[in-house]
């Protein structure tokens, strides 16, 4: 069985955006490539500025990159037809103000090529989906951030399309809206769905992406699948036990780098990949009884600061 | 293509027809409407005159305000409320999209021209005036210049923020009106010197005259029907120029 | 502070000095001079709606035709280029010549070119409406009343007789005109062919006016006769001479034609036409009385009621005038 098909492909992409009279020319992506392949979650990550708008505008055909390419299911993303089978959300996504949510999925729906049964059938069941049904017929104008997020979700849907472009999906979304969104793109990828995913909440890619490519300044830092990236290795263990002899209490204690007692029960951090366990042994070895023994793995966040710390110092060093 | 195209240009009417910004453009002439009976007592003899002539004013000004406050600004909002980030990045090329804007703010336009049309019509009805053949082509003019002042209103707005184009329409409809007036008056002997200048204005500046019937309402003269279809020609074919430009003006832009 | 207070004081305030500004405008308005800019110049600004810059600068005139200027050539020339602006932006705006005529041959009849002014004006108005059969008689009345141009007056009234909307008054005018130019087969000739065309009260209008214009002739005839023979006529025959009527209108002057005693010559036809006419008019004047009154006029509330002949009595009854034997 061969490697599943491609579905997005970015080649060498560069994008410089020139001055209308005066000013530098800014740069804003500087030869990115990467691909995504079918059935993925995959995440697009980068700080404030790194370049990931640019390459989404590149991707849905909003903008044409100086240089480079970047297709979508085989076909040039300048091309209208190639994204027949995209659904987009971009962030913060805009509506008609003067429309209902029935009416705005109905345009979009149509726009992507869905007859008007078709779109008739699916709008109160996508507006379920994104719980928005009843402001179904309510003028998007008065409609929360929250509320416009769910629709934007829905409108990216209405197609069915084997491919999400997702741009910041959880933003401006309550706890339990973050959770239905998450819900509904494990969903998506169950069945089968492309979904690519723009986000700056590490934890929320972590938790829905099998891989990330990471980019800064405008250049690709990371490519790979997100167990790939983070050090199986637990960093550290947190223990906590209780009827713990005096003098394991205090080696314990010695070799920690956070010690809590709370009457007979303690917690403890130690760091490494060995102490844990051995402590844990000890303990009950001891006739103590151990309560729990996490351990500590790196999350992406602290990944991603250490990834992007370095690759920043390197452009700059390479800047100069 | 057409789908789409009609896709888009249901949502523009009803978009804009929702937008108190027409309710406020109608008020405007409906309210001018009204305000022409009470010239009408100044005129002493003219009531019906000044009623027809005013209301039928009224009626073009509304046509040029709607292409001003929602043609001229509806790219430029699309962009700046980044409704156009949804839009085109479905299966909707550019071109199809301007388009279907276009016919969507025509539609509009047209809607908001024929209801305004109606009660003038009552309205001359009511002071004695009679509803013939005069009436029906000045409101068939300013709906044909309708088309061409919403293209050009489009281009603009592919070309410049909101502001600027509403401004450059309003120069456009000026000049469109004042054109052959320029011509006629070098064909005495005044301003010779301006001559082949105001005649080369003439040509490619859209003469809006063309589709302007408002006079024959009240002068009584016989409505050229021809003159009116050949005029009603003449703005399609500027619709078109003004429309392709606007499309290729929009093709080229990065969002 | 209370934004409403504000907003009140505001007001109030405004309202208080716009009374000594107003006054001001009033001191500033005191040489009464109005400025209109070249007529050309308004027909390119106006751009499409000239029609109602048209009116717009009418109502802004109006008032001020009828209102003394302290400099009478300041008004006349505010008049004269806003009538000139007015007609190039509405060359069709009929009631403009009208009062623009009107004003320029009464109440400003003094000032120096008033009638040519007024001629040129109506010219104007012809170029632009050659059909309008109004703006011919205006013209035409200017030469005779202003000019006492006869030969001027009967070349524009004949030019109007032709087209649609001329009226009987003038065209009755216009035969009186002819038939003291002795040209009596034309002002005859006229209203048979009124008489053969039109609505049936057009039709009566002319036949009313053939008999009219056959009397007028009449009696110019008659009146020549005594001058030349010393003794009035006595019988039709006495007319029967091609140098007091044309010869060709002398069968039609001769039918009908009987003598008074007094040896003026009358019809007993137009006698009863005008009769009838009387009647009409006064049945229609009378129904506008019950329209607005809810009753019939009585007989003596009728304004100039002709003497009705010997024997006879006019009686109105449920809207009918009739003339009845007298009691």
């Amino acid at each position: 069985m061969g490697a599943p098909p491609t579905v997005v492909e970015v080649n060498d992409l560069h994008k410089t955006f020139r001055p209308e009279v005066f000013g530098k020319p800014v740069t804003a992506l500087r030869g990115v490539s990467f691909s995504v392949r079918e059935g993925e979650c995959f995440g697009y990550l980068g700080q404030n500025g790194a370049g990931k708008t640019t390459t989404l505008k590149v991707l849905t055909g909003l903008m044409t990159p100086t240089k480079g390419t970047a297709s979508l299911l085989g076909k040039p993303s300048g091309d209208a037809h190639a994204r027949r089978d995209l659904g987009y959300l971009p962030e913060n996504p805009y509506f008609y103000e003067h429309l209902t949510p029935v009416e705005a999925l109905e345009f979009y729906g149509r726009l992507s090529g869905v007859s008007p049964a078709d779109v008739r059938a699916r709008t109160p069941r996508l507006l379920e989906r994104v719980q928005i049904q009843d402001v179904a017929d309510r003028r998007i104008r008065g409609f929360s951030k929250g509320m416009r997020q769910r629709l934007g979700l829905a409108a990216a849907l209405v197609a069915e399309p084997p491919l999400l472009l997702l741009d910041e999906p959880l933003s401006g979304l309550d706890p339990h809206g973050r959770h239905l969104v998450k819900e509904i793109v494990l969903e998506e990828r169950k069945a089968g769905r492309t979904v690519f995913m723009c986000s700056h909440v590490l934890s929320d890619v972590e938790e829905l992406c099998d891989r990330v490519v990471v980019l800064h300044g405008g250049v690709v830092v990371k490519d790979g699948a997100i167990h790939d990236l983070l050090d199986s290795e637990p960093k550290s263990f947190e223990l906590t036990a209780d009827r713990v002899p005096a003098e394991l209490r205090a080696r314990i204690q010695a070799a920690s780098t956070h010690y809590r007692e709370s009457g007979d029960k303690i917690t403890a951090h130690v760091r490494g990949s060995i102490l844990g366990p051995e402590f844990a042994a000890a303990v009950q070895g001891a006739g103590g009884r151990v309560l729990s023994l996490v351990p500590e793995r790196e999350t992406l966040e602290t990944w991603f600061v250490r990834v992007t710390g370095t690759a920043g110092s390197a452009r700059m060093g390479s800047d100069s | 293509m057409r789908d789409r195209i009609a896709v888009v240009a249901k949502a523009t009417f009803l978009e804009a027809v929702r937008d108190r910004v027409l309710l406020v453009s109608a008020a405007f002439a409906l309210g001018l409407m009204l305000f022409s009976r009470v010239l009408g007592w100044l005129s002493l003899e003219d009531t019906l005159k000044m009623v027809q002539d005013f209301s039928l004013s009224g009626l073009q000004v509304l046509g040029l305000l709607l292409a001003m406050l929602i043609g001229a600004q509806s790219l430029a909002r699309e962009v700046e409320r980044r409704t156009i980030y949804t839009v085109l990045s479905r299966d909707c090329t550019r071109t199809e999209f301007v388009i279907g804007k276009y016919v969507g703010l025509v539609a509009v336009a047209w809607a908001v021209l024929l209801v305004c049309g109606a009660f003038q019509c009552i309205w001359v009805v009511i002071w004695g005036g009679s509803i013939g053949g005069a009436i029906a082509a000045a409101i068939l003019g300013v709906l044909c210049e309708t088309l061409a002042l919403m293209s050009v209103a489009l281009l603009l707005g592919a070309l410049a923020n909101p502001s600027i184009a509403s401004v450059g329409t309003l120069c456009f409809y000026f000049a469109g009106h004042a054109t052959e007036a320029l011509r006629d008056l070098t064909q005495g002997d005044r301003g010779q010197d301006m001559k082949g200048v105001f005649q080369i204005i003439y040509r490619i500046v859209p003469n809006l005259e063309n589709v302007n019937f408002i006079n024959h309402t009240t002068s009584g003269r016989p409505v050229d029907w021809t003159h009116l279809g050949f005029g009603a020609a003449t703005m399609v074919v500027w619709a078109v120029v003004f429309l392709a430009g606007a499309a290729a003006l929009f093709r080229r832009r990065q969002f | 502070m209370d934004a409403r207070l504000i907003v009140v004081a505001g007001i109030a305030a405004a309202a208080w000095m716009q009374g000594p500004a107003g006054a001001h405008n009033e001191e500033r308005r005191r040489n009464d001079f109005r400025y209109t800019p070249d007529p050309a110049v308004v027909l390119v600004a106006a751009g499409a709606h000239k029609s109602t810059a048209a009116d717009l600068l009418w109502l802004r005139t109006l008032p001020d035709m009828s209102k003394e200027f302290a400099d009478p050539v300041l008004k006349a020339r505010w008049i004269d280029n806003s009538l000139e602006s007015i007609t190039d932006l509405e060359p069709s705006f009929m009631t403009v010549y009208d009062f623009g005529q009107a004003y320029l041959t009464y109440l400003d009849r003094r000032a120096k070119g008033a009638a040519d002014r007024a001629i040129a004006l109506l010219e104007k108005g012809i170029r632009a409406n050659p059909d309008s059969s109004g703006l011919h008689v205006r013209l035409a009345m200017i030469h005779f009343l202003e000019k006492h141009d006869r030969a001027k007056t009967i070349e524009i009234l004949g030019r109007a007789s032709v087209m649609p909307g001329f009226d009987s008054l003038s065209a009755n005018m216009l035969t009186t005109l002819m038939a003291k130019q002795r040209d009596d087969a034309f002002a005859l000739r006229y209203w048979v062919d009124r008489m053969e065309e039109g609505t049936p009260e057009m039709r009566r209008v002319a036949t009313l006016h053939f008999w009219r214009t056959k009397n007028e002739i009449a009696r110019r005839a008659a009146r020549e006769f005594k001058q030349a023979t010393g003794h009035a006529a006595s019988a039709a025959s006495d007319l029967n001479d091609p140098k007091l009527l044309q010869p060709e209108a002398i069968p039609a002057i001769l039918d009908g034609l009987e003598f008074a005693p007094d040896g003026m010559p009358r019809y007993p036809k137009l006698f009863d036409l005008e009769i009838a006419d009387f009647a009409q008019s006064a049945e229609a004047w009378a129904r506008t009385f019950h329209d607005s009154e809810g009753r019939w006029p009585k007989l003596d509330e009728f304004e100039s009621l002709p003497a009705a002949p010997a024997g006879k009595a006019w009686r109105f009854s449920d809207g009918k005038m009739t003339l009845v034997e007298a009691k």
